[in-house]
């Protein structure tokens, strides 16, 4: 349903997006899971076609983004990181006009604008203005918004960003319906739970480059089953780093003053013993986290660094 | 509904809900006009002076050189005002006034006995107008003075050596040798074989300041709603709006089409009311209102992408619209929006009157006169500057401004 090949676009000397490519059949969530600036954005806006790609292709339903616009547009919805709403208008009045926008009228446009309210569960606030409405009924009716033509392919763009954790939840429960029904769905996120939970298969990306991608099992196995220590303090960077990578068992992610990152094998048991050599080397440990292993863990261990850095 | 019916709906729904920007747009020109209208006064166009007479003489000819001033046309330019030397010097330095006019003591005598003398007349160099008027009424009646002695020289310096004023029989007399040099010099002050014809055309002075304002005030809610109204592509982009448009099927050249035709409609509304409250505030006949709404709604289309394309130019909201707020005042100035060109000096009515505002305007004035010469073709220009500007304001839509 959505082909992504050897996509690339730069800015001048800065590659926002290099070399990403990627397939989604329909009724997959996939996910684009990535820190703020690590080309998210400009990939959807590739695929939606508001930015011409620098090289690569991408084919929505069979339909070429660039060459052929219009069918592509047509199977597509698309749900901006902005609430791309009119505050003046109603809910009702917002999901007529972008019904219009493409060419539903009449008893189609009144029934399929009926269910985008009922999806959203604002049924019985549907005549009144946006502007009062909270922000997690803002983000519903964005994503209803975005889904009352029917489109075959969801593009969704952070579409939970800064709401409340009910409100996000029914949000997934939304994506997720779209997908039982068929459509295919590219979902970007910085929060690696909301990809962890919604997505069947996940692309991590930074600087423009996907650098894992797969099922949450198959990234987990890429990590090893190891847990991620962090330890915080005096660390004295590369004296830090020479201390622990002495220990067996013991991979040294990324070392600082102030932070130091190791992936441990049965971190549980190893921890008393992890600390005793940081001390004994000279180290002042304030606090320490030991976690199971996950996408953020995934993504320090190949990018040295945080996801929400 | 069609994707053009979506957008025109939609632009039209927002706008009119939005009645504080509605109405700033609408209430500050008409605010505008009405305190212009009061600072120049609600009367008549013309200048208004005030002429300050100083008479030394105090005699019966020399009390008949103050109402010279004010006879027929001149009444309605100037108010005289006797004064005494001192307060009329002191007034006129202070600029109270656009002329001071002395006339000396022993005007009368030396008058009728034909000896020269002298009428001396203080200016107001901060005045243009009116102390030239002064000075020129000064000069006919000094000349028309001469060609009373000339006729009647023997007869005023007879009464003038007598010592005393005329009886019955002398005014007689006088009055039957006036009457005798009228018809001896009828043969050549009778009206010349050429006549002239004198031709009013349309395009005539307005009767007062309010009818002088009116057309201006409703260029000047024009320039104010094609300036709003075009911030909207802004609220547009920040919002997000545009950027899920332009990932819709729907071309953004009809949503540019859509969102003129509502700003051309909601423009012709409004210039429709303010012509027809203007003609009828200012008493002028109804006519050609349909023809001056229709020019005005086409008008603000033209004015409309034109501040689009500013705003799209630019690389931020706040450029945009700060951009978009000086041009449209210096438009508003230049083009006889704020102030009439009649009350611009010629060089700069000139320059005023090519803007596309300020030739719009005097268009619609044209039109409101009953002089639509050539309405077609000007029909015509105005549609090609607003396809040009729409071509224009499109490709900047396309070419950067969305994502």
């Amino acid at each position: 349903m959505i082909l992504v090949e050897q996509l690339e676009k730069s800015y001048g000397e800065v590659r926002a997006v290099n070399g990403v490519s990627f397939e989604v059949p329909p009724g997959e969530i996939f996910g684009l899971l990535g820190p703020n600036g690590a080309g998210k954005t400009t990939t959807i806006h590739c695929l939606c076609g508001l930015i011409s790609p620098t090289s690569g292709r991408v084919r929505i339903a069979g339909a070429d983004v660039q060459r052929d616009r219009v069918a592509a547009r047509r199977q597509m919805g698309f749900a901006p990181q902005e609430l791309a709403l009119y505050e003046s208008l109603s809910a009702r009045e917002n999901l007529e006009y972008w019904a219009g926008v493409y060419d539903l009228r009449g008893e189609d446009l009144r029934q399929r604008v009926g269910e985008a309210l009922e999806l959203a569960g604002l049924a019985d606030r549907g005549r009144e203005p946006v502007r009062r409405f909270s922000g997690g009924m803002k983000r519903r009716l964005n994503f209803a918004c975005a889904i009352v033509h029917r489109p075959r392919v969801l593009l969704l763009d952070e579409p939970t960003a800064g709401v409340d954790p009910q409100s996000r939840a029914r949000l997934l429960d939304l994506v997720q319906a779209q997908a039982r029904q068929g459509a295919a769905v590219v979902y970007t996120t910085h929060y690696m739970e909301e990809a962890q939970q919604l997505c069947h298969r996940i692309a991590v990306i930074d600087h423009g480059r996907i650098i894992a991608m797969g099922t949450l099992e198959q990234l987990r196995s890429l990590i090893g089953g190891r847990d991620v220590l962090r330890v915080a303090g005096r660390m004295n960077g590369p004296r830090a780093a020479e201390a622990a990578a002495r220990m067996e068992g013991v991979e040294v992610l990324s070392a600082g003053q102030d932070l130091l990152s190791m992936r441990v094998e049965d971190g549980a048991r190893k921890l008393e013993s992890i600390l005793e050599t940081l001390r004994q080397s000279g180290m002042e440990v304030r606090s320490v986290s030991l976690e199971q292993p996950s996408l953020e863990s995934l993504f320090l261990q190949l990018t040295g660094k945080e996801l929400r850095e | 509904m069609t994707a053009f019916a979506a957008f025109f709906r939609k632009d039209l729904q927002r706008w009119l809900r939005d009645r504080a920007a509605l109405g700033a747009w609408v209430g500050i020109p008409v605010f505008v006009g009405l305190l212009l209208a009061l600072v120049f006064g609600r009367g008549e166009t013309r200048p208004q002076g005030v002429l300050l007479v100083a008479d030394l003489d105090q005699t019966f000819l020399s009390r008949s050189v103050a109402p010279a001033f004010t006879q027929g046309e001149l009444g309605r330019i100037f108010t005289v005002a006797p004064v005494e030397l001192d307060e009329g010097l002191r007034r006129i330095r202070r600029g109270e006034g656009s002329a001071l006019l002395v006339i000396p003591e022993g005007f009368s005598d030396r008058f009728l006995r034909g000896e020269p003398q002298t009428l001396k007349l203080w200016t107001n160099p901060s005045q243009a107008i009116l102390p030239e008027v002064a000075r020129e009424t000064a000069g006919i009646l000094a000349e028309a003075g001469w060609y009373l002695q000339q006729a009647l020289g023997r007869e005023l310096r007879a009464m003038a050596e007598s010592g005393t004023w005329p009886g019955d029989a002398g005014v007689a007399v006088l009055a039957i040798r006036a009457a005798a040099l009228a018809r001896e010099g009828r043969a050549l002050l009778d009206s010349p074989p050429i006549e002239i014809e004198e031709k009013i055309t349309g395009a005539t002075q307005p009767a007062n300041m309010a009818a002088a304002m009116a057309p201006g005030v409703v260029f000047m809610a024009l320039l104010f709603l094609a300036f709003g109204l075009s911030g909207d592509l802004w609220v547009e982009k920040s919002s997000g709006t545009l950027q899920r448009l332009a990932a819709s099927p729907a071309p953004l050249e009809l949503f540019l089409a859509a969102k003129t035709l509502a700003a051309v409609l909601l423009m012709g509304c409004i210039a429709a009311a303010g012509i027809a409250v203007g003609q009828w505030l200012t008493g002028g006949a109804q006519r050609g209102l349909a023809a001056a709404a229709l020019w005005a709604a086409l008008s603000g289309g033209m004015l409309f992408l034109l501040m689009a394309l500013v705003q799209t130019l630019c690389r931020s909201e706040r450029q945009g619209r700060t951009l978009a707020n000086v041009a449209a005042l210096l438009l508003m100035m230049a083009g006889g929006a704020m102030f009439p060109f009649e009350a611009m000096p010629a060089a700069v009515a000139r320059i005023g009157r090519l803007t596309p505002n300020g030739w719009a305007l005097d268009e619609m004035r044209a039109i409101l006169a009953g002089d639509g010469a050539g309405i077609t073709w000007k029909i015509v220009l105005l549609a090609a500057m607003s396809a040009v500007l729409f071509v224009a304001v499109s490709a900047r839509l396309k070419k950067g401004f969305v994502a």
